[in-house]
């Protein structure tokens, strides 16, 4: 299938450049004692070349014009201007989506390991226009998995977010369990007792989801299949399971573009913010906001 | 009735939906949407779901027949201005390269295109090409050539990283300083202290962890001294006469003055109240973090390009802010924020209470400092860690810090925290100070009381709430306050009628960095309160531009 064709083509592993980042020498401890001496001692030469050469030099338009050369409508115009204007309206209404930063997420989760994904990557695989047509699969072999373990990777915040990520990841499990035949699904959370009183009896019409009030301790990849070894501590002990997909519950934010925007329009917004439906008041009609 | 005119931002789902409604009711809309198609489905995140609706799938066929929405993609929507009940709002559409009239969506270019590149509309799982249609249900075809990668996006001041880090692979380190030094003029110093930013929206971060930009940054920079390399400077022909003074001379003073220089002016002075230059990064940041002798390399670097520096100059006590003004024809305030926030307890002011920052200040200049017996500093940001670990340092037996949140929330970085413990500082974390313990007037411990976290805030942090009864005392011979700086704004006379901000902040229009007092500019902390170096210098580099343009008209260079 294209899509892990697609994916095979992005980033080689080149035998030459090492996938581990650069450590930075430091002076120990014991040398630090009763001194100022700086503690970071910096990169050799040679191991700033190897670190320079990780960067992926983000690619984007080189203006090779193959496309160009390809298009018979002559449709492409590199040269096409940017377009200013102005429109008088009299009603603004602010939408936000999402965006979601895996930058945060502890080591523990397992984020590096290959059969992890994130719930928004979820979200793209189950739908029909998405990459693998609504089929959720495992990014390393294309497998349909028959375990999935869903599992938050952020602790304390508001509470309306919270509820908004874990709904979205149980809608995600109920949708995974009516496209996957037997498919067994776990669902661990920090959180579930607290979920459970708020979201109340729609829970448990939920059938063939193990919710698990609990949190992660460490996952690793076993075996070959590079499933995902899942240790968790639980009413006080702890327990493993193995997975063939992870499934990383992300905090969501709003998208870099909409908070600028809303800067831009003097509005103070957060995502909480627009899952609360709440109506920013600007000028005589105010800005209303609606959630995604 | 007429028709109302309606701007719906965003064009997911709830877009969708809102754009239809007000169609619906009659109303012209516009939609506009950032990403250059629109669509996608949704999962709901505001209810279970039932077998009816698993996904709220926005009705695409019937945005494209509406004729009342006009969709509007790749586009934002900028400055809004509210008159009369109605809204003026200036769109900025970014060019997708490809003419929609004619193109047939043959799909060739994207078959011959060999840049793949991450699919941000598939989070990734696909890699699309430079030229796309982004969205296969609703997208139109478009090259995405964005103006800088992520990382340089993320830089405030959009360093060129993927250039400069090209270079160091190339093993070219003097044209990578050089990239460097167009824009910043504190490689040294920002490559040592920065949190970098850029860094956690590297996209190698999602394949295993992002490049070192921070540190390969220092490395060119050390490369250069260690070589003994004499670093090449940029001075224009053409000279302007204007006299320009900069009032403070840390990162966002000298980083204006350095660009200053760069455009040709030769008369630029600037004051710094401290006996050492450097500001923050001479007197904040502790030797361990940025050797003195390494600044120097910086400032040195600065000075050359004809820029005066007049140290142990107080500007409001030494010489007036008034006479500075009548002599010169611009002035950059950049004064940072160096005086500390109050705890807020009791006995506050008692013998052995230190503000956090001076703690810093009186050890980088070589002042007399307490250094006995165990110490408590309260706070959790990066100061507190400076102070925590110079503490250990400079003699304390022993260092205790406080926060009255736990270790997520803290706002001090990680590394930062995680040296401090491994050196040896004790963190206690959901602990509030509550009252200064004194006897014969002198500080020996702080009344304490353990924290739990409740209700979030309007920013979405969890409040700590205090345990009732939980009081307990922790002796110290010292406490050092570090929960936070403000400006000291008191070298300008109320009269002249500057407006500050909720730091004592100058508050100045964020784009020119202009204060309301014309031909007074104000940046670095000094304008948007306490803040990261890279920050100030990004300032420093814009107020000098808009300097630049006051002195000269609209004319850039």
């Amino acid at each position: 299938m294209y899509f892990y064709e697609k994916k095979g083509r992005y980033i080689i592993d080149f035998a030459d450049i090492p996938s581990e980042p650069a450590e930075m020498p430091e002076i120990s401890v014991q040398e630090r004692k009763h001194n100022f001496k700086e503690v970071e001692t910096g990169f050799a030469g040679e191991v700033a070349v190897r670190e320079a050469k990780r960067c992926l030099s983000c690619r984007r338009c080189l203006g090779c014009a193959l496309c160009w050369a390809e298009c018979k409508p002559e449709a492409i115009n590199f040269n096409l201007p940017d377009q200013d204007f102005d429109l008088e309206v009299d009603k603004v209404i602010l939408t936000s989506g999402m965006q979601r930063n895996i930058a945060p997420i502890a080591g523990n989760f397992g984020n590096r390991h290959m059969n992890a994904v994130t719930d928004l990557q979820v979200e793209r695989m189950l739908a029909d226009t998405g990459p693998s047509t609504g089929l959720i699969i495992r990014p390393q072999d294309g497998e349909i998995p028959k375990k999935i373990g869903f599992a938050q990777t952020f602790g304390a915040v508001d509470d309306r977010i919270r509820d908004a990520v874990l709904t979205f990841g149980i809608n995600e499990a109920i949708i995974a369990r009516k496209k996957i035949n037997g498919v067994e699904i776990s669902f661990i959370s920090p959180d579930m007792d607290a979920f459970r009183a708020s979201a109340g009896s729609d829970l448990d019409k939920v059938s063939g989801v193990d919710f698990i009030n609990g949190s992660v301790v460490e996952s690793t990849e076993v075996g070959e299949n590079k499933h995902i070894q899942v240790k968790y501590e639980t009413g006080g002990s702890e327990k493993t399971d193995v997975f063939e997909l992870l499934v990383l519950l992300t905090l969501p934010q709003l998208p870099s573009h909409i908070a600028e925007a809303a800067r831009q329009l003097g509005i103070e917004v957060d995502y909480a913010g627009f899952l609360g439906n709440s109506l920013f008041k600007f000028g005589p009609e105010g800005v209303k906001s609606e959630t995604d | 009735m007429a028709k109302k005119k309606v701007l719906v931002m965003g064009g997911g789902a709830a877009g969708i939906r809102a754009a239809l409604e007000e169609a619906a009711a009659g109303n012209k809309v516009y939609l506009v949407e950032h990403f250059p198609g629109i669509g996608g489905e949704r999962i709901p995140q505001d209810r279970i779901i039932t077998d009816r609706d698993l996904f709220s799938a926005p009705d695409l066929a019937a945005i494209k027949k509406n004729e009342n929405i006009q969709v509007i993609t790749n586009a934002d929507a900028q400055e809004l201005v509210s008159e009369n009940g109605r809204y003026k709002v200036k769109v900025h559409c970014r060019t997708p390269r490809v003419d929609r009239e004619k193109c047939d969506e043959c799909g060739q270019c994207i078959k011959v295109c060999p840049i793949h590149m991450y699919d941000d509309y598939n989070e990734g799982l696909e890699w699309r090409t430079a030229i796309d249609f982004f969205n296969s249900a609703s997208g139109n075809y478009n090259i995405f050539k964005e103006d800088m990668p992520v990382c340089q996006r993320t830089c405030p001041m959009n360093l060129d990283i993927r250039t400069y880090v090209g270079y160091i692979a190339d093993g070219k380190f003097a044209e990578s300083l050089a990239t460097i030094r167009k824009k910043l003029p504190f490689p040294l110093s920002i490559g040592r202290v920065c949190p970098h930013p850029c860094e956690s929206e590297c996209n190698r971060g999602y394949k295993d962890e992002a490049i070192s930009i921070c540190f390969l940054k220092r490395f060119v920079a050390d490369h250069e001294i260690n070589n003994n390399i004499e670093p090449k400077l940029q001075l224009p022909a053409e000279k302007y006469p204007e006299k320009i003074a900069i009032i403070g001379a840390g990162p966002s003073g000298l980083t204006c003055a350095y660009h200053l220089a760069l455009f040709g002016y030769e008369k630029i002075t600037v004051f710094e109240a401290l006996p050492e230059p450097g500001g923050m990064f001479r007197v904040g940041i502790p030797e361990y973090r940025l050797p003195k002798a390494i600044l120097a390399k910086d400032i040195e670097f600065i000075t050359r390009h004809g820029v005066e520096i007049k140290t142990g100059v107080r500007v409001g006590s030494g010489i007036s802010f008034d006479y500075i003004r009548k002599d010169h024809d611009a002035i950059l305030i950049a004064i940072g924020a160096h005086k500390a926030m109050t705890m807020r307890v009791k006995n506050e002011d008692a013998d052995g209470v230190f503000e956090g920052v001076k703690f810093l200040r009186d050890v980088a200049l070589d002042n007399e400092v307490p250094n006995k017996g165990t110490a408590i500093v309260v706070g959790g940001g990066n100061v507190a860690m400076d102070v925590a670990r110079s503490g250990l340092r400079i003699g304390f037996d022993e260092v205790n810090l406080l926060y009255r949140r736990t270790r997520k929330e803290m706002p001090a970085s990680p590394w930062e925290v995680d040296a401090a413990e491994h050196e040896g500082v004790k963190v206690h974390f959901l602990v509030a100070p509550q009252e200064v313990v004194v006897k014969g007037g002198k500080a020996v411990g702080m009344k304490c009381i353990k924290m739990e976290l409740g209700e979030p805030d309007a920013g979405g942090r969890r409040k700590p709430v205090p345990i009732e009864g939980s009081e307990f005392v922790m002796e110290a011979d010292t406490i050092f306050a570090a929960i936070g700086q403000v400006t000291d704004n008191s070298l300008v006379d109320e009269k002249i009628g500057f407006k500050f901000g909720r730091k004592l902040n100058f508050e100045v229009n964020p784009e020119t960095f202009e204060t309301n007092v014309p031909g007074v500019f104000a940046s670095g902390d000094a304008a948007t309160g306490a803040d990261i170096a890279i920050r100030a210098c990004a300032g420093g580099k814009r107020s000098a531009e808009s300097i630049h343009k006051y002195l000269r008209g609209d004319v850039m260079s």
